[in-house]
C-alpha cells in the first residue's frame, strides 16, 4: 500500500469514528443544552496539522457526513466545514513557531466562525438557526468545548497525517 | 512534521481545491434544495444505518448519561427526588421497578385508547431522540418508519393532542416536524361554532398563533377548544377533530380585521415518549 492509499485510509478510518462518536454518544452529552461539534473540530486540526487543502478536503467530508444526521439542507456543514478548515490550514503556515496553546485557539475561534457560518447559510435556506435565541450560547460552548477537545484530536490527526502520535508537529 | 510555510505552487493547489470543494458543495446543497432522490436515499440510507449504532452507543453510555445528566441537571434531579419521596415514602426498590413497569405498559395503553381517534388506522411509536443539532429544528426522531407503513404527511399525536407530522421517513426511523415550528402551519376549527382558521407554532413549547381566518365578528371565548383537521383539503384529516390547546388570549387586529388567538397546548412536548402516528396522507 502505497503512502497516499494510507493516507486515505487513516483519514476515512478517523472520521468515521468520529461520526459514530458524535452521532452515538456526544450528542446525548449537552451542557448548557449544546453538544461538542467534533466534525467540525476535525476539519479545524486537519487544517492544523495537514495545512489548507487538506483542511479543506477533510472538512468537506465532515461536513458532509455531519450533514446526513442533520434535517437542514444537504451541504451547508461541508461548505462550512471546508471552509473553516482551509482557514485554520492558512492561520497556522501564518505562525512562524506554532504551540499547542495557538492550535487550540485556532480550533475555539475556527468552532465559533463554522457554527456562526453555519447559522448565517442554514437561515439564508429557510431555518431559524440565525434568529435562535441560543445562538450566542450554543457558539460559545462549541468553541470553549471544541477548545479543549482539540488537544484529544489533534494527536489522532497527526497519525492520521502520518507524523506519528507523538510528533511534535502541531 | 509539516513545513512551516508553503511553497507557492502548494499555495495554487490549496486554492484550487478549495475552489472545487466549494462548487461541489454549492451544487449539492442546489440538488437537494431540488429535491433530486439519490441525495435523500443517500441521506435515508445513513440514518437507517446508523439506527442500530445509535441504540447501541446509547445503551452503552447510559450509566455514563445518567451520571452526566445527575451533575448537570442536579438542581432539577434535587427537585425531582423531594417530590417522588413525598410521592413513594418508604416503599421498596422493587416496588419502585414495578411502579416504573406499570407506568410504561400504562402510557402505552393509554396511546392504544385515544378518544378522538376512533377507528382510524394507527401506528404506536416511541420517541427516541429530540434534535440532531444545537439549532433549535423544532423535530423528534420516532422509532418506526416505512415498513410499518409511514409516510410523509402522516399526522402524529399523543391522548393530549397534536404533535406534528412526518416529515422524512426511513425503513426503520421518521422525522416528526413538530407544531412547536414557526413554520408549521395548520388549519384548525376553534370553539363550539366551530370557526375556521389558520394557526402556526410559535418556536416555543407553550404557545400556539392562531393569526389567519378569524373575523372580529366570530365569537370566541378564552377556554375554547382549538382543533385542527375537520377542514376540507387540510393537511390534517377531515374527518377527525384532533386538539391543539385552548384559547389563552384573544387580540383584536384591526387593520387585517381578524382577531389573534393565542393558544395553549394540550401536549407537554418536555415528555414526549409515546406517541401515537395516524396512517392518513394528504391529498397534495
Amino acid at each position: 500500500m502505497n503512502a497516499e492509499s494510507t493516507l486515505v485510509l487513516r483519514w476515512s478510518l478517523l472520521l468515521v469514528l468520529a461520526y459514530v462518536l458524535q452521532v452515538g454518544v456526544l450528542q446525548d452529552f449537552r451542557p448548557f443544552g449544546v453538544h461538542p461539534e467534533i466534525m467540525l473540530l476535525l476539519a479545524l486540526c486537519g487544517g492544523i496539522i495537514g495545512g489548507s487543502s487538506r483542511g479543506a478536503i477533510v472538512g468537506f467530508f465532515a461536513g458532509l457526513l455531519n450533514d446526513l444526521q442533520l434535517n437542514g439542507s444537504l451541504g451547508i456543514s461541508a461548505l462550512c466545514f471546508a471552509l473553516v478548515g482551509f482557514a485554520a490550514g492558512v492561520l497556522e503556515d501564518s505562525v512562524i513557531r506554532s504551540s499547542r496553546l495557538i492550535s487550540m485557539a485556532i480550533a475555539t475561534v475556527g468552532s465559533a466562525v463554522g457554527v456562526l457560518m453555519y447559522a448565517c447559510l442554514s437561515q439564508l435556506l429557510g431555518t431559524h438557526s440565525l434568529s435562535d435565541p441560543r445562538l450566542w450560547l450554543i457558539i460559545t460552548i462549541v468553541s470553549l468545548m471544541n477548545g479543549v477537545l482539540c488537544l484529544a484530536a489533534l494527536p489522532l490527526c497527526r497519525w492520521a497525517e502520518g507524523f506519528g502520535l507523538n510528533s511534535r508537529a502541531y | 512534521m509539516r513545513p512551516l510555510s508553503q511553497p507557492g505552487k502548494n499555495r495554487k493547489r490549496s486554492r484550487y481545491v478549495l475552489l472545487v470543494i466549494t462548487l461541489l458543495t454549492v451544487t449539492i446543497i442546489t440538488l437537494d434544495a431540488r429535491g433530486v432522490p439519490l441525495l435523500s436515499s443517500a441521506r435515508d440510507s445513513s440514518r437507517d444505518a446508523l439506527a442500530p449504532v445509535r441504540g447501541a452507543s446509547r445503551w452503552v453510555t447510559t450509566p455514563f448519561r445518567n451520571a452526566w445528566n445527575g451533575i448537570t441537571g442536579y438542581d432539577t434531579l434535587r427537585e425531582e427526588n423531594e417530590k417522588l419521596r413525598q410521592q413513594l415514602g418508604q416503599d421498596t426498590a422493587n416496588e419502585m421497578r414495578e411502579a416504573s413497569a406499570q407506568e410504561e405498559l400504562a402510557k402505552l395503553k393509554e396511546q392504544l385508547n385515544i378518544s378522538f381517534l376512533g377507528s382510524t388506522q394507527s401506528q404506536v411509536a416511541r420517541v427516541i431522540s429530540g434534535a440532531s443539532s444545537n439549532f433549535a429544528d423544532f423535530t423528534v426522531e420516532i422509532d418506526k418508519g416505512s415498513e410499518l407503513g409511514l409516510a410523509v404527511g402522516n399526522p402524529v399525536v399523543t391522548k393530549g393532542g397534536l404533535v406534528g407530522r412526518i416529515v422524512r421517513v426511513t425503513k426503520k426511523r421518521s422525522v416528526v416536524q413538530l407544531i412547536t415550528d414557526p413554520d408549521f402551519s395548520v388549519g384548525v376549527t376553534v370553539g363550539p361554532d366551530q370557526n375556521q382558521g389558520v394557526g402556526h407554532g410559535t418556536g416555543n413549547t407553550r404557545t400556539f398563533i392562531v393569526d389567519r381566518g378569524i373575523d372580529l365578528t366570530d365569537e370566541v371565548k378564552p377556554k375554547d377548544s382549538v382543533f385542527a383537521g375537520g377542514i376540507e383539503n387540510s393537511i390534517m384529516p377531515p374527518d377527525l377533530f384532533i386538539p391543539i390547546g385552548t384559547v389563552d388570549k384573544i387580540t383584536p387586529d384591526e387593520a387585517a380585521r381578524v382577531q389573534v388567538l393565542q393558544v395553549n397546548y394540550t401536549v407537554d412536548f418536555s415528555r414526549l415518549d409515546v406517541v401515537q402516528v395516524i396512517k392518513w396522507i394528504p391529498a397534495s
